[in-house]
């Protein structure tokens, strides 16, 4: 059984929001890069992963986000993740550091502002 | 005194009897002159007479009536008894007419007056002359007749037998769709009815011969023929003129086995070497043809019955090669046809069920017969959510066609399950792939361990039963026809809460179904044999089932029977078993979740236990078997402050590479506090060990 990523997409004033619904691990990792990369076009100021609704990552979504991180910054765009306070997800994301990288706000809103 | 007439071909002989010298010298004179082709003896006496009677076989006779000694009438009476057929004409007296009519009594043809009227003494000699030749020409045709008529009723007796001899070759023909049990028992019929001996023999697809069966009229002499055919393999020169026979599809008969016949064959001719050793007589070769193709051939021979063939028993000889060569190309075509249907449905069947964390399963397949392949099937697999999709179905019929639709419905199902459908969306688009004539039983259940409920949809399947682990069994009731048996059907679906620790079976009908026996009594069984032992080792449930349900006499139907087991989790322990693929981490997860909950670990605790676990899974999965097939196992135990958690493979790790470089186990390092990874020859252990944060109330 391989659970393909759910990526929710919206637009909010250009930038584009990407929501991966679910679990993100080994089975399904290329699955969604694939489907995030395609959401930032050239013109857009950069991308805001949304992870509220992303109940399970690992090493695996960490390293998705900081290629994903590293592609925006050679194309000079940015990255924005969205991770609630009480979010599970959070404690691996700062135990890899990614937070000294990708700026983590707690709302989408917050994540937003970083465009303006 | 004879009168010689000229010799002639068509001369008729006319004795004349009378004691009267002076007619005796007149009568003969005046019959020559009037009649053509006769010569006339005369005798004086009856008792002369008499003697030459016995001697010859006149034409006509013709006596005096009064005579001294033996008179006419009484030489008339002996003539009757020694020669019904010949005319007698008397000769009376003048108003003699009581004489006359005792004459006529006692079997003459004719009385002739005194004084003789010649010309009609000539006329009524010739009419009994023409009489005696009629009616010899009659009873030469009634003879002939009679001969045809018998000869008729023998060839009306052979021909029977013949057609009863290829009745009985056309009954061993149908019986079986063996092609060489069929060879084996042509050739015990043809012993002795059409041969002495009887060799059949079939062509393999490399080329060579091989005897099936060898039968001798005699048991001793089969024994003796067989050990000395054992010396002589099939050999295409040694073997003639078998082999001529094969190439050329001809069929062979030989009246009269002949040395010099034998010579010249050459020098090799092995085989009919052996036969003459037996004392063969006769020989037929007939091939065995079918569809342009030469299978085999059929050797008759005769020996002790002195027998010698005629294009006759060629004939029908060749009459039963041309069945026997359809019915064994049928038998290959049937079991070509069998071949493909069964490793069609054997393909369809899970190699081995899927290791899913937290289920039990078991499940079996029992063929009714080897000859004939059902539309049994079952699935299990695993699906979103920690859910489980499991499935039992029945296509109607047998055979290749059947096995084809099974694999479609089985893929379809398993499409639409993995895309979400619920089992009524998936029935009903099921239903669709249903062309006219098919007709399918099958239920589809979604099996949620966490929350031991069931959602089914039932196409006219027998109901899954569920077990509860006390024993109480309930049938899953309710449904809508079978797939095919409506145009336009409607399906929903039905659910069910189950006790923790419930055993569902699903099965086929052929469980329930045993000859003799309603369906209402197989449900009962079945209920029964549950119901005794409910939370037994599956793989010992199922086959107790069977036993059981069936009583060892399986009806006329595949029998097709699943278990599926949620187990409960024990807080203190865990242990999964998966293949290391991608797809298990999710199934791993799920469990693992479904543990901890059971042990109490708070939302933090256990997120990272799992991070840490599924870490160090997808570094088997990535690292330690290559593009090779392997398992991983996890094993965890738990107490009040602590936990501790072992992944092991049994694999040779390489160093890690790609996307992860190291990160993975950092992450580990960082969320377990105390890790230990084991690299050995057999395999690669990682002890992880962290204790427990205390919940906060």
């Amino acid at each position: 059984m391989t659970v393909t990523a759910m990526v929710k997409v919206i637009e909010r004033g250009g930038v584009p929001i990407a929501a991966p619904e679910g679990e993100i691990d080994l089975a399904n990792v290329a699955d969604c890069r694939a489907q995030l990369i395609a959401v930032v076009p050239n013109t857009a100021p950069g991308l805001v992963v949304d992870l509220s609704q992303t109940t399970y990552l690992d090493s695996r979504g960490v390293h998705l986000i900081l290629e994903l991180a590293e592609r925006l910054r050679v194309s000079q765009q940015q990255l924005a993740l969205v991770v609630p306070e009480r979010s599970v997800i959070r404690r691996v994301l700062l135990l890899t550091q990614v937070d000294q990288t990708v700026p983590l706000h707690r709302t989408l809103d917050d994540a937003l502002q970083q465009f303006q | 005194m004879i009168v010689e007439a000229p010799e002639r071909v068509s001369t008729k002989l006319i004795l004349l009897v009378d004691d009267d010298p002076v007619l005796l010298q007149a009568l003969p004179e005046a019959l020559q002159l009037r009649m053509d082709g006769v010569s006339i003896e005369t005798c004086d006496s009856a008792g002369r007479a008499l003697q030459r009677i016995a001697e010859v076989d006149y034409e006509a006779i013709v006596t005096d009536i009064k005579m001294p000694g033996t008179d006419g009438l009484t030489l008339l009476a002996q003539i009757r008894a020694l020669r019904p057929d010949t005319p007698t004409l008397l000769i009376t007296g003048h108003g003699e007419h009581d004489l006359a009519v005792q004459a006529l009594r006692g079997g003459a043809y004719d009385f002739i007056q005194k004084p003789i009227d010649r010309e009609y003494f000539v006329a009524s000699l010739i009419r009994a002359m023409q009489a005696r030749q009629y009616k010899r020409q009659l009873d030469e045709q009634q003879r002939t007749l009679e001969q045809r008529t018998s000869d008729l009723e023998q060839t009306v007796r052979e021909r029977t037998r013949e057609l009863q001899f290829l009745a009985d070759a056309s009954r061993i023909l149908t019986a079986s769709l063996d092609s060489e049990a069929t060879l084996r028992s042509i050739a015990r019929l043809a012993v002795p009815r059409l041969a002495d001996m009887c060799i059949t023999s079939l062509a393999e697809s490399d080329g060579q011969v091989r005897r099936v069966e060898v039968v001798h009229a005699e048991p001793s002499k089969e024994q003796r023929l067989r050990k000395l055919l054992e010396r002589y393999p099939f050999n295409a020169v040694a073997s003639e003129p078998t082999a001529t026979v094969l190439r050329t599809g001809q069929a062979l008969l030989v009246p009269e086995i002949s040395a010099e016949w034998i010579r010249g064959l050459g020098d090799h001719t092995e085989e009919l070497s052996v036969a003459r050793t037996l004392g063969s007589t006769s020989l037929i070769i007939v091939p065995l043809v079918a569809r342009g193709r030469t299978l085999g051939v059929i050797a008759f021979l005769t020996a002790e019955s002195n027998r010698h063939y005629t294009r006759d028993d060629l004939a029908l000889a060749e009459e039963l090669a041309r069945r026997a060569a359809l019915a064994i190309d049928n038998a290959r075509l049937y079991e070509q046809e069998r071949r493909i249907a069964e490793t069609l449905q054997r393909s369809l069947l899970p190699q081995r069920l899927p290791l899913i964390p937290g289920l039990a399963a078991a499940a079996r397949y029992l063929a009714a017969s080897p000859e004939a392949v059902g539309g049994d099937w079952y699935d299990l697999f695993p699906l979103p959510r920690g859910t489980v999709g499991l499935v039992m179905g029945d296509v109607a019929g047998r055979g290749v066609r059947v096995a084809a639709l099974m694999a479609e419905l089985r893929s379809a199902l398993r499409a639409y399950a993995v895309e979400g459908y619920s089992p009524a969306e998936v029935m009903q688009r099921l239903a669709l792939l249903i062309e006219p004539g098919e007709m399918a039983t099958l239920v589809y259940l979604i099996f949620d361990p966490a929350t031991q409920t069931v959602r089914f949809t039932n196409a006219g399947h027998p109901p899954p039963l569920a077990v509860a682990p006390d024993g109480r069994a309930s049938y899953l009731e309710g449904g809508a026809p079978p797939l095919g048996a409506l145009r336009m059907p409607s399906y929903h679906e039905q659910s069910a809460q189950l006790w923790p620790g419930t055993t569902l079976l699903l099965y086929t009908d052929g469980l329930i179904e045993v000859r003799g026996a309603s369906i209402d009594d197989g449900l009962a069984r079945l209920h029964h044999a549950v119901a005794s032992a409910p939370a037994e080792d599956l793989d010992e449930l199922v086959d107790r089932v069977l036993g059981e349900v069936t009583r060892g006499r399986p009806g006329g139907d595949d029998v097709a029977l699943l278990a599926l087991r949620a187990e409960i989790p024990d807080p203190a322990r865990f242990h999964v078993r998966l293949p290391a693929v991608p797809a298990s981490l999710p199934m791993l997860r799920h469990s693992l979740r479904r543990w901890m909950e059971a042990a109490q670990t708070n939302d933090e605790d256990a997120y990272e236990i799992l991070v840490a676990c599924c870490e160090a899974c997808s570094n088997v999965i990535e690292h330690a078997y290559g593009a090779a097939d392997g398992d991983l196992e996890v094993r965890g135990t738990m107490t009040d402050q602590e936990v501790e958690m072992i992944v092991r493979d049994w694999g040779r790790w390489r160093p890690p590479r790609g996307l992860n470089r190291g990160r993975g186990l950092r992450l580990i390092e960082e969320l377990m506090r105390h890790v230990t990874v084991t690299p050995r020859p057999d395999g690669t252990t990682v002890q992880m060990r962290r204790t427990r944060r205390q919940v906060t109330v």
